[in-house]
């Protein structure tokens, strides 16, 4: 019982979080040098980690699905809408929300929670600063703009994966033509945007995440280890959930 | 040691410094009662020194002057507004230094201190550096403006954590055990710092330290605090004078009060014994 109620209160303050930070919106222009710092840290330094693991997530889907569908005779022309659909609507924001978790998630808990323990961040508050405008909403406004690079090129890349595995492994033997005519056919530009929606939504809930759970430490460092797995752990699943909803809702 | 002034940051006449009104303050952790109807008055100007043994409430009641810490009942008046109601007025005028500095481990010294005024920006670049670099100057820092936090002794952690409040311009100024884990020497040149600064700044400044040396030597007034309770609120003499008993059990083992660590800035230069 107590485990829900501290997670249904660690919500609220990632929600809370969220409308305190929206407030400082305005103050974008100031922080500009911020933004881009950590559009960056988050987009540019993430990327090459996407494109591989996209890349090889739609080969291996292609695979695994060639492989399921080699004794239906026919079917492995629909490779190309199995491969495009799932990159686009499920796997390329998934795995780009997860790995962002991983990577910048735990760098920004274990920034903002060694902050908080050695009193950078109550100095801040002591400057007429708040913490949200300066260390939370400079990041929510780089992950809004770079989600939707990063999960596009994310499904570009993973597409290229499919279409080479396709082509390649002897036992689907679908020609590249074929794979991009059936994927033109069934993968609609909604489905792209469906991605994008759901790769940003992944990425807010990562960043929010990590500050409110940087924010909450106490202690020392040990405490910034543990903040760290938490916001790592409850991003996961958030994402997981999140994901099953919005799969739903975009139906 | 602190170097020569060059001007003074007060125009003629005017009283910058601030006075602090504590009005029952009661606070608890939960069963733990941290703040027990605290309830004093610092008067501006003056060095307040808020001494007593870990675990009195002397930090926790610091936080509350800042907001850093909210009270479950009573209320502080910074210059008659309240700490609370008007926060964001009264931390204006208001900076800490923090037992730990409280600095940008990731910024330079040089940024350290340009950090606020950048944020609110309050001055032009060229004023900025100026600025920077005389507050470096008065605090005996200058060579360590590239410098990393990491990089300092404590002692010079500290004072650039006082010369960062400095750049605030605070009209309050609150040191949170200035002196813990600095050698004598280091002790008798934050102690100095603080009494120069109350002289050329013209600021309020709460001490809060559990060093007793420190308190009899600079403060003006000292409050010794114990189980969250204010128990005597004197000067240093009348404290060395005292005859109550939870005072003379603080302040055993006896400490010469003739014969101090460190003398007030106003009188001359710091003497570690």
């Amino acid at each position: 019982m107590q485990a829900i109620r501290d997670f249904l209160s660690f919500i609220g303050e990632c929600i809370l979080m969220f409308t305190r930070s929206v407030y400082y919106l305005p103050t974008v222009p100031r922080q500009f040098d911020r933004v881009v710092f950590h559009c960056f840290h988050i987009g540019y330094r993430t990327m090459p980690m996407v494109l591989i693991m996209t890349f090889f997530l739609g080969a291996v889907l292609a695979l695994q699905t060639g492989y399921s569908l080699q004794d239906i005779p026919g079917m492995n022309v629909y490779q190309g809408s199995i491969s495009g659909q799932g990159m686009s609507r499920e796997l390329a924001p998934l795995i780009t929300a997860l790995l962002l978790a991983g990577r910048v998630g735990s760098s920004t808990t274990a920034e903002i929670a060694s902050m908080k323990v050695y009193h950078e961040v109550d100095a801040l508050r002591t400057m007429n600063i708040p913490p949200e405008r300066l260390l939370v909403m400079p990041r929510l406004v780089a992950i809004v703009l770079m989600m939707p690079i990063m999960v596009g090129f994310g499904i570009f890349v993973g597409w290229y994966g499919g279409a080479l595995a396709a082509s390649k492994v002897p036992f689907i033997n679908l020609s590249t033509e074929m794979y991009w005519a059936n994927l033109k056919d069934v993968v609609s530009f909604q489905d792209i945007i469906d991605g994008q929606v759901k790769g940003m939504i992944f990425g807010l809930a990562v960043i929010l995440i990590a500050c409110t759970r940087g924010l909450r430490t106490k202690g020392g460092p040990r405490e910034i280890g543990m903040s760290v797995t938490s916001a790592v752990v409850a991003s996961m699943v958030i994402i997981l959930c999140l994901d099953f909803v919005l799969t739903l809702m975009l139906m | 040691m602190i170097g020569r002034k060059k001007h003074s940051h007060i125009e003629p006449g005017e009283r910058r410094a601030v006075g602090v009104d504590i009005r029952h303050v009661n606070k608890r952790f939960h069963e733990q009662v941290v703040l027990d109807d605290v309830h004093f008055t610092i008067e501006p100007g003056e060095i307040f020194v808020i001494m007593g043994p870990s675990g009195a409430g002397k930090s926790t009641l610091m936080r509350a002057i800042v907001n850093l810490e909210g009270v479950d009942s009573g209320d502080i008046l910074i210059n008659g507004e309240s700490a609370f109601r008007q926060q964001t007025h009264v931390r204006m005028h208001t900076a800490i230094v923090f037992q730990a500095g409280g600095l940008f481990n990731s910024l330079t010294v040089y940024d350290n201190l340009a950090f606020y005024p950048r944020e609110h920006r309050l001055y032009d670049r060229k004023t900025l550096h100026d600025k920077v670099h005389y507050t470096l100057q008065i605090l005996n820092l200058e060579g360590c403006a590239d410098k990393y936090p990491a990089e300092l002794s404590g002692g010079m952690r500290k004072r650039v954590a006082i010369a960062r409040s400095l750049l605030i311009e605070p009209r309050l100024l609150l040191y949170d055990e200035p002196t813990s884990e600095l050698d004598p020497l280091s002790a008798a040149n934050i102690a100095e710092v603080i009494g120069t600064l109350k002289e050329e700044f013209d600021v309020t400044s709460i001490v809060v330290s559990h060093d007793r040396d420190l308190a009899i030597n600079i403060g003006e007034r000292v409050a010794l605090m114990e189980k969250g309770r204010v128990v005597t609120i004197d000067t240093p003499g009348g404290l060395c004078a005292s005859t109550d008993p939870v005072v003379r059990e603080f302040l055993q083992p006896s400490i010469d009060c003739q014969k101090p660590r460190f003398r007030q800035a106003a009188c001359g230069s710091p003497t570690p014994y």
